[in-house]
């Protein structure tokens, strides 16, 4: 049986919200033309693990209503989301792609980013496609649902581990995704399929209702079309929540007030050594120097940075992570260990190796790099980097390991907690999108997306769609 | 020492109370080897200042 034909990608947020202000848009219009593209692509894309069609059609129906008679709730009322199946939804299963949560896992309550979300009036279009428990791999053999495919091409890795967020969002089935970053897991799928991803700084979206992987190092965050997209979402998802231990009560920015500034009069440090440092290649160097080239255009000041070494980063995040990720599955792991997928399994069992003591010394470490980076902060208002090594890799020669040869060079920034911004910026040889990191200091997402939106304005990257001969 | 490093390494499963399948004990003792490698950076010695931020909370306890 061959798919629908699909309608047109979803427009975006701010696109969406005019048209809704406007009178131009209706939201059951809006929610049937993303469940149409679903449905065409979904097939090829396995974006979805459950899609909830049918609560969509009646939340756009009521959003409809709501805003026919005034009562409109703010810029993104009647516009589709779709959450990581990591995150709690009341009345819905959450899998995080797992055997070991299927039946056992039916929250009463809505995570704090789903509230906040609902609470805007959005359309939840269903929960997504992840890494198991934001830790597996590519493999999927042995879990209960097939990998999400990365639309500018199925047969390569889509990014991990929020792969159904970066996917769904790239092939215009929604125009914001949640996902959740713990080494790289929002920025790596944002930059294998050619959106944008914002990595938040550690404690200014709740974690409350997501399923962890390791306490210290998750944070929660949107993946969108472009970067006015993710300051309209980060508006409605930033704010203290005293439920998470981890959130912290500093004001919310106005993310969108100073978003169209510009870059001139901003000094910028490239850290162009920490790329060949994590064995970047020449095509992502090349986009990276490239897209520096841009914002020095654009009027900012540019100077090289040195980043404290990766092994350092390294030692801290995978400690920390491997530690934390077997405390809270050990008992599963011991008890029914053929649950899990094998990539899952193994790599959570690495913090069987851990030590108290170096525990301890990771956290001591964090502390530390993060000073350090703090430092740079004093000289420079953001940090360029490139985030991968790469275009996404073929799947099927994707590392799925227990020790990944090439570890992310996007972990730095989840051990020290600062915010960092994926986007758009240039193509590789195969015709696969690569991507910009740009980090700024600790809560000032604000200026990370001033930057981002700049470089957007000033490029075309963003624009491209991917190809849909798959469908 | 390889041979001391592998009796560490059915030690540590042997604590943390985890079996392998056979096929994959060579994969994962690979993987331990090279946690191992990495975690010597954490080894070296540090200020006693560096300290982590262990405090359980940082606010007061609610008034009755």
């Amino acid at each position: 049986m061959t798919a629908p034909v699909a309608p047109p990608p979803v427009p975006g947020l701010a696109e969406a919200s005019a048209g809704i202000a406007a009178g131009t848009l209706s939201p059951i219009a809006l929610c049937e033309q993303a469940l149409a593209r679903i449905a065409a692509l979904d097939p090829a894309l396995d974006v979805f693990i459950t899609l909830t069609a049918e609560r969509a059609r009646a939340a756009a129906a009521t959003a409809e209503a709501e805003i026919k008679a005034g009562r409109r709730r703010g810029p993104l009322h009647g516009i589709p989301y779709a959450l990581k199946d990591i995150y709690d939804v009341a009345g819905l299963p959450t899998t995080a792609h797992s055997r070991v949560l299927i039946g056992r896992n039916a929250p009463v309550e809505d995570s704090d980013a789903a509230a906040r979300l609902e609470a805007a009036g959005m359309v939840l279009l269903g929960k997504l496609a992840t890494h198991e428990f934001a830790r597996g791999g590519v493999r999927d053999e042995d879990l209960p649902f097939p990998r999400a495919k990365n639309p500018w091409n199925p047969a390569h890795f889509a990014g991990g581990s929020s792969s159904g967020s970066g996917a769904g969002v790239s092939a215009g089935m929604m125009a914001l995704a949640m996902g959740s970053d713990t080494g790289g897991s929002i920025r790596l799928p944002a930059a294998f399929s050619g959106c944008v991803g914002l990595k938040p700084t550690y404690g200014r979206l709740s974690r409350r209702g997501v399923v962890p992987l390791s306490f210290g190092m998750d944070h929660t965050g949107p993946l969108t079309r472009s970067v006015e997209d993710c300051a309209l979402a980060m508006g409605v998802l930033a704010g203290h929540d005293p439920a998470d231990p981890g959130s912290a009560d500093v004001p919310v920015d106005d993310y969108l007030g100073h978003l169209r500034d510009g870059v001139r009069g901003l000094r910028l440090g490239y850290a162009r050594a920490y790329g060949i440092e994590g064995g970047i290649d020449a095509g992502m160097q090349a986009a990276t120097d490239a897209a520096v080239e841009v914002l020095r255009g654009l009027g900012a000041e540019v100077v090289e940075v040195t980043l404290p070494p990766i092994r350092r980063f390294e030692a801290a995040a995978w400690t920390i992570i491997h530690a934390e990720s077997f405390a809270i599955h050990q008992q599963d792991l011991r008890t029914r260990p053929e649950a899990y997928g094998r990539t899952t399994r193994e790599r959570i069992m690495l913090g069987a190796f851990v030590t108290g003591p170096h525990y301890v010394q990771a956290q001591r470490l964090r502390h530390a790099l993060t000073r350090e980076v703090d430092a740079l902060f004093g000289e420079v208002d953001a940090i360029l980097s490139a985030p991968a090594h790469g275009a996404a890799p073929l799947a099927a020669e994707s590392d799925d390991g227990p020790w990944r040869r090439a570890q992310p060079i996007t972990a730095a920034f989840n051990v020290t907690g600062h915010p960092a911004l994926c986007l758009p910026a240039g193509f590789a040889a195969n015709g696969l999108p690569l991507s910009l990191q740009i980090t700024g200091r600790a809560f000032a997402e604000a200026e990370v997306l001033r930057i981002g939106h700049a470089f957007e304005q000033a490029t075309e990257w963003h624009m491209r769609r991917p190809p849909e001969a798959y469908a | 020492m390889p041979e001391e490093m592998e009796l560490d390494f059915q030690s540590a499963l042997r604590v943390a109370g985890i079996t392998l399948p056979e096929d994959r004990y060579p994969v994962m003792l690979d993987a331990y080897r090279s946690y191992r490698a990495l975690v010597e950076i954490l080894d070296e010695p540090m200020p006693y200042a560096e300290e982590p931020a262990a405090a359980p909370r940082l606010a007061p306890s609610p008034r009755r």
